[in-house]
C-alpha cells in the first residue's frame, strides 16, 4: 500500500540506461555537456537519450545549432565500442532528416565518419553506412561524399564486406555515381559490380544493376561496360527470376546499347527476345527500361529489321497506364519505322 | 509600569534598500526576530502587519499608545555602534516603492534635538498626523542597524513651549528613493504638516494636567511600580568579544530537522479507503504509455516517410533514367547520322575529284597520244638523218676499205706523178744538155752527149723533180698537207732531191717553159699563181 508520505527522493530512474532529460530548452543542450563529459557512463547514457531524441527533427535542428555535432564528432574517435556504435546510430537517424543532412554537409561530418570505415564492430559500420545512404539521397550530400574522396574506398569495401552492408554500400554508390561517377570508374568498379550481378542475394542482384546503371550513364562508363564484357551478364539476368532485377538489367543495358559496339555486343548475345518478354512485365519499370533499350537496338539496322515486325507490341504498349511508357513508345515506333 | 509613551525609537535604518522586496524582508527579519519580553500580541501585529506600520498608526491618537510594542519591538538587544555616543542620530528613513512620502520631519527634528525625551509625545503626535496624512499612500518598512537603545522614557512632560521645532526649518535626511519628489511640494507638505502639529499641540494645552504644585515644593517623578528601576542615560555596556578559529571552514550546515511538535496521531488506512489504485493509476499509465506510443508512432512515421520518400524518389529516379537514356539515344542518333553524312558527303567529294581527275587524265592522254603520233616517225628520221642507223658492211667499206683505196689511187698517182715528173725531168736535162750540147756543140763536137743525158737525165730529172718539190713546198704554203706528203712519201728521193735542187735553182729563169710545163703535169692538186715563181 502506498505511503501517505511523499518521498523526499526521486523517481527511481525507468530507465537506467538513459541520462535524464531536462525539461523544454534545456533538454539538448545539457545533453551535449554530457556528451563532452570524462564520465564513460555519462557519455553513454547521454547517447541513448540522444537517440530518442533525435527522431523529432525540431530536436535535430536545436541539436546542430547547439552544436551537438562537435561532440559527437569527438565522440567517433572514442575508445569504447558501445559509445561509438550509439554515435554513429545517432547520425544515422540525424541523417534520415534533411535539417540533419544540412548539418552534416557544413559541419564536416562525412569526413569524420569516414574514419570508422575499417572499425571492428560490424554494427557501427553498418549505422555508419546507413548514415552514407541517407547523406546520399540529397544531391548536395552525394557530391559531398564524392568531394571527400570515399568513392574509391566504397567501392574497395564492396569487396570486403558481409551482404547487408554490401546493400547499403551499393545503394550509396548507386546515388552518389548518378551525381558523377568519374572517380568510382577509375577505381575498377564495373568488375565488382559484375561479380555482383551473379551474386545469389537477389537484393544485392537488384542493388548492383541499379548501380550499374549510375556507371553507364557516362561515356566513359558505357565503353567499361562493353569493355568488361558485362552486356552478355545483363541479356542473361533479363530472365532472371526477380522482376526488379529484370527491370534494373534492363535499365543498365539500355544505357549501355546507346554506342555501337554496346548495340552490336547486345545484339550478338540476343538480347531482344528477352527484352520483348520484358515488356509485358507488371513492373512499369520494366517496360519502360525495356522499351528504351529496344528502342536503342532499333536504332542498329539489324535491330530494326527484326523489329519491324514486332511493332504491333509496341502499338499495344502505346495505350499502356503509365505516361512515360506511351511516350516510349510512341518514340519506339517512330524510331523502328525511320527509313534513312 | 513603563511609561506608557510612546517612544518612537526608530532603529536607523542604515542599510540603504534600493529594491522593495529586501526592504521588506529586511524590515520583515528585522520584525521577526522576536523581541525579549516584548508583548507578544503587538509584535504579533507587526508581523502580520509586514511593515504596513501606517496602519495602526491610522488610528487616531489613542493608538500610538495603546500600541507601545509596535515601537518597543525594536529590539533594544540591539547594540548600534554608531550610537556610541549615546545621542540619538539622524534617522533615516527607507523609502519603498510605491512610498513618495516621508516621515522625516517629525522623527528628525526629534533626532536633532539632543534630549530625546522631550520629543516623545510630541513625535507621537506629529508621527500620527504625518502618518494620518500620508495613510494608504505608502508602504512602510524599517530596517536598520542594531543599536543600543537609550531609555525609553521619557523624564520632563513635554511642553509645548519647549518644542524645540522650528517652523520652517529644514530637515536633510537621506531617501534612497531615485525619484524625488519636487522640492516645493515637500515643503508645502512639512509646513502642512507643522502646521497641524501645532494645532495638535494647541489642543492638548487644554487637556488637564496635574496641578502646578504649592509654593516651597516641587513635582518629583517617583517610580510607583514594586520594583524600583534603575533611570539612568547611561547604558551599562559590556564588551564581548568573539573569534572565530583562523582559516577554518564554514562547517556545513547541520540538517534542520524541526522539533517534533504536536501529538503523535496514527490512522489505520484500509484497503481502499484512501484512494482507488486503478482509477488513480489511469492517468499515470495514460502519460506513460501515451508518451512511449508517441515516439514509437515518431519513429513509424518517419520510416514510413522515408519509404514514401523513396518510393517517390525511385519514380523520379526511372522517369529521369529513361528521360536521360533517350537523350543520349538521341544524342547518339544524331551523332551518328551526322558523321554518317559526313561520311557521304566525302565519299561524293572524293568520287567528284576522282572523276575530274579522270578526265583530266584522259584528255591529258588523248593530246600527249597525238603530240607523240608523230614522234616516232620523225625520230626515226632524224635518227636515220644522223647517220645512226648504217649497215655494218657499208660502213665498214666506207671506213677502211675506200680510204685505203684512195691512198693506193693516191700513191698510185703519185707514182704516175713521180714518173711523169721524172720523165719530164728527164726530158728536160735531155733538153737541156742537148742544148748545152748544141751550145757546147757551137763550140765542141756533140759526140758524147747521149750517154750523160741518160746518166744525167736519170739525175736531173730528179732535181726538177726535187726543185718542183721545193717549188711546190716553197710556194705551196696553202697545201702544206699534200706538199709534206709528198716529201714524207718521198724521204730518200727528198734528199736526193735536194742536191739536185742545188742544181735547179741555175736552170730556173731558163728554164720557164719548163715550169710550166711541169706545173701542168704536176696534176690537179698544184695550183700555182706566177707570183710565187720570184724567189
Amino acid at each position: 500500500m502506498a505511503h501517505a508520505r511523499i518521498s523526499m527522493y526521486l523517481p527511481p530512474d525507468i530507465n537506467p540506461t538513459q541520462a535524464a532529460i531536462a525539461y523544454g530548452c534545456r533538454a539538448l543542450p545539457k545533453l551535449n555537456e554530457e556528451l563532452q563529459s570524462e564520465d564513460l557512463l555519462t557519455r553513454q547514457k547521454a547517447l541513448m537519450a540522444l537517440c530518442d531524441l533525435m527522431h523529432d527533427p525540431e530536436h535535430v535542428y536545436v541539436a546542430i545549432d547547439t552544436g551537438c555535432l562537435e561532440s559527437l564528432k569527438a565522440l567517433l574517435k572514442d575508445n569504447n565500442d558501445m559509445v561509438r556504435i550509439k554515435t554513429t546510430e545517432v547520425l544515422y537517424i540525424m541523417a534520415t532528416h534533411n535539417v540533419g543532412r544540412e548539418g552534416f554537409l557544413e559541419h564536416d561530418v562525412i569526413l569524420a565518419l569516414s574514419y570508422l570505415l575499417n572499425d571492428p564492430q560490424s554494427a557501427c559500420r553498418k549505422n555508419l553506412h546507413l548514415a552514407f545512404k541517407h547523406v546520399a539521397q540529397l544531391p548536395s550530400g552525394a557530391q559531398g561524399i564524392v568531394n571527400s574522396g570515399l568513392i574509391p574506398s566504397l567501392v574497395w569495401k564492396l569487396q570486403r564486406e558481409e551482404e547487408e552492408i554490401q546493400g547499403l554500400l551499393l545503394d550509396t554508390l548507386a546515388a552518389c555515381l548518378m551525381e558523377d561517377a568519374t572517380e568510382a570508374l577509375g577505381s575498377h568498379v564495373v568488375p565488382f559490380l559484375k561479380q555482383k550481378l551473379l551474386s545469389t542475394n537477389d537484393d544485392i542482384r537488384s542493388k548492383a544493376a541499379r548501380t550499374l546503371i549510375a556507371v553507364s550513364i557516362p561515356l566513359e562508363g558505357k565503353n567499361q561496360v562493353w569493355q568488361h564484357d558485362v552486356i552478355p551478364i545483363l541479356v542473361h539476368l533479363l530472365k532472371d527470376k526477380v522482376e526488379e532485377v529484370q527491370a534494373n538489367a534492363a535499365g543498365a543495358l539500355m544505357y549501355a546499347t546507346v554506342t555501337t559496339q554496346g548495340k552490336y555486343a547486345a545484339l550478338d548475345t540476343e538480347a531482344i527476345h528477352p527484352l520483348l518478354s520484358l515488356l509485358g512485365s507488371s513492373l512499369s519499370k520494366a517496360r519502360l527500361n525495356a522499351t528504351k533499350a529496344l528502342t536503342m537496338l532499333a536504332e542498329a539496322p539489324e535491330g530494326r529489321k527484326f523489329l519491324q515486325s514486332r511493332v504491333p507490341v509496341f502499338r499495344v504498349l502505346e495505350d499502356d497506364t503509365s505516361e512515360a511508357v506511351r511516350r516510349a513508345a510512341q518514340i519506339a515506333v517512330k524510331v523502328i519505322e525511320w527509313k534513312p | 509600569m513603563m511609561r506608557a509613551r510612546a517612544h518612537m525609537r526608530r532603529q536607523e535604518p542604515e542599510v540603504l534598500l534600493r529594491t522593495g522586496l529586501p526592504a521588506k524582508t529586511a524590515g520583515r527579519n528585522c520584525q521577526e526576530v522576536p523581541p525579549p519580553g516584548g508583548t507578544p500580541g503587538c509584535r504579533a501585529t507587526a508581523v502580520g502587519d509586514a511593515g504596513w506600520l501606517s496602519v495602526p498608526w491610522g488610528k487616531p491618537s489613542v493608538a500610538p499608545t495603546s500600541c507601545p510594542g509596535n515601537f518597543l519591538s525594536r529590539p533594544p538587544s540591539f547594540s548600534p555602534p554608531l550610537l556610541a555616543s549615546g545621542n540619538p542620530c539622524p534617522w533615516q528613513y527607507v523609502h519603498l516603492s510605491g512610498s513618495q512620502d516621508r516621515l522625516a520631519p517629525t522623527s528628525l527634528k526629534a533626532g536633532i534635538h539632543p534630549k530625546r525625551s522631550d520629543l516623545a509625545a510630541g513625535v507621537a503626535s506629529t508621527l500620527t498626523d504625518r502618518t494620518s496624512l500620508a495613510m494608504g499612500t505608502y508602504t512602510y518598512t524599517y530596517t536598520s542597524r542594531p543599536r543600543a537603545l537609550p531609555c525609553q522614557r521619557r523624564r520632563y512632560r513635554d511642553h509645548l513651549m519647549q518644542q524645540n521645532y522650528k517652523d520652517g526649518e529644514q530637515i536633510t535626511f537621506s531617501v534612497t528613493q531615485p525619484g524625488q519628489p519636487d522640492p516645493i511640494e515637500i515643503q508645502r507638505q512639512q509646513q502642512a504638516k507643522r502646521r497641524a502639529l501645532a494645532k495638535k499641540r494647541a489642543q492638548e494645552q487644554f487637556r488637564p494636567r496635574t496641578p502646578e504644585p504649592v509654593e516651597g515644593r516641587k513635582h518629583v517623578d517617583v517610580q510607583t511600580e514594586m520594583y524600583l528601576e534603575e533611570i539612568a542615560d547611561r547604558i551599562i555596556e559590556v564588551d564581548v568579544e568573539c573569534q572565530t578559529d583562523a582559516f577554518l571552514d564554514r562547517p556545513p550546515t547541520p540538517l534542520f530537522i524541526p522539533a517534533k511538535t504536536g501529538k503523535d496521531v496514527a490512522t489505520q488506512i484500509l484497503e481502499g479507503e484512501l484512494f482507488d489504485f486503478d482509477l488513480e493509476v489511469k492517468p499515470m499509465l495514460e502519460v506513460l504509455v501515451g508518451k512511449t506510443i508517441e515516439q514509437s508512432l515518431l519513429e513509424v512515421m518517419e520510416e514510413e516517410e522515408l519509404a514514401n520518400l523513396r518510393a517517390s524518389q525511385y519514380a523520379y529516379e526511372e522517369l529521369r533514367n529513361v528521360e536521360l537514356a533517350e537523350v543520349q539515344r538521341l544524342a547518339e542518333q544524331e551523332k551518328r547520322h551526322r558523321e554518317e553524312k559526313e561520311r557521304r558527303k566525302r565519299q561524293q567529294w572524293e568520287v567528284v575529284y576522282k572523276h575530274g581527275e579522270t578526265a583530266q587524265k584522259v584528255a591529258a592522254r588523248v593530246f600527249a597520244q597525238r603530240y607523240l603520233a608523230d614522234l616516232l616517225p620523225s625520230v626515226f628520221d632524224s635518227l636515220r638523218d644522223g647517220g645512226y642507223f648504217y649497215d655494218p658492211i657499208e660502213r665498214d667499206i666506207e671506213i677502211g676499205f675506200l680510204p685505203w683505196l684512195m691512198n693506193e689511187v693516191d700513191k698510185t698517182m703519185e707514182y704516175s706523178m713521180v714518173g711523169r715528173t721524172v720523165l719530164d725531168m728527164l726530158i728536160r736535162e735531155v733538153v737541156e744538155k742537148r742544148q748545152a750540147a748544141y751550145e757546147q756543140r757551137d763550140d765542141q763536137p756533140p759526140a758524147r752527149k747521149p750517154k750523160d743525158e741518160l746518166g744525167g737525165s736519170g739525175r736531173t730529172t730528179e732535181p726538177p723533180v726535187g726543185y718542183e718539190l721545193q717549188e711546190q713546198s716553197t710556194a705551196q704554203p696553202q697545201r702544206p698537207l699534200l706538199g709534206r706528203d709528198s716529201l714524207q712519201r718521198t724521204p730518200d728521193d727528198g734528199r736526193y732531191m735536194e742536191s739536185v735542187l742545188a742544181q735547179e735553182t741555175k736552170l730556173m729563169e731558163e728554164g720557164e717553159y719548163e715550169q710550166t710545163k711541169i706545173r701542168k703535169t704536176s696534176g690537179t692538186e698544184v695550183l700555182q699563181p706566177r707570183a710565187d715563181f720570184q724567189p
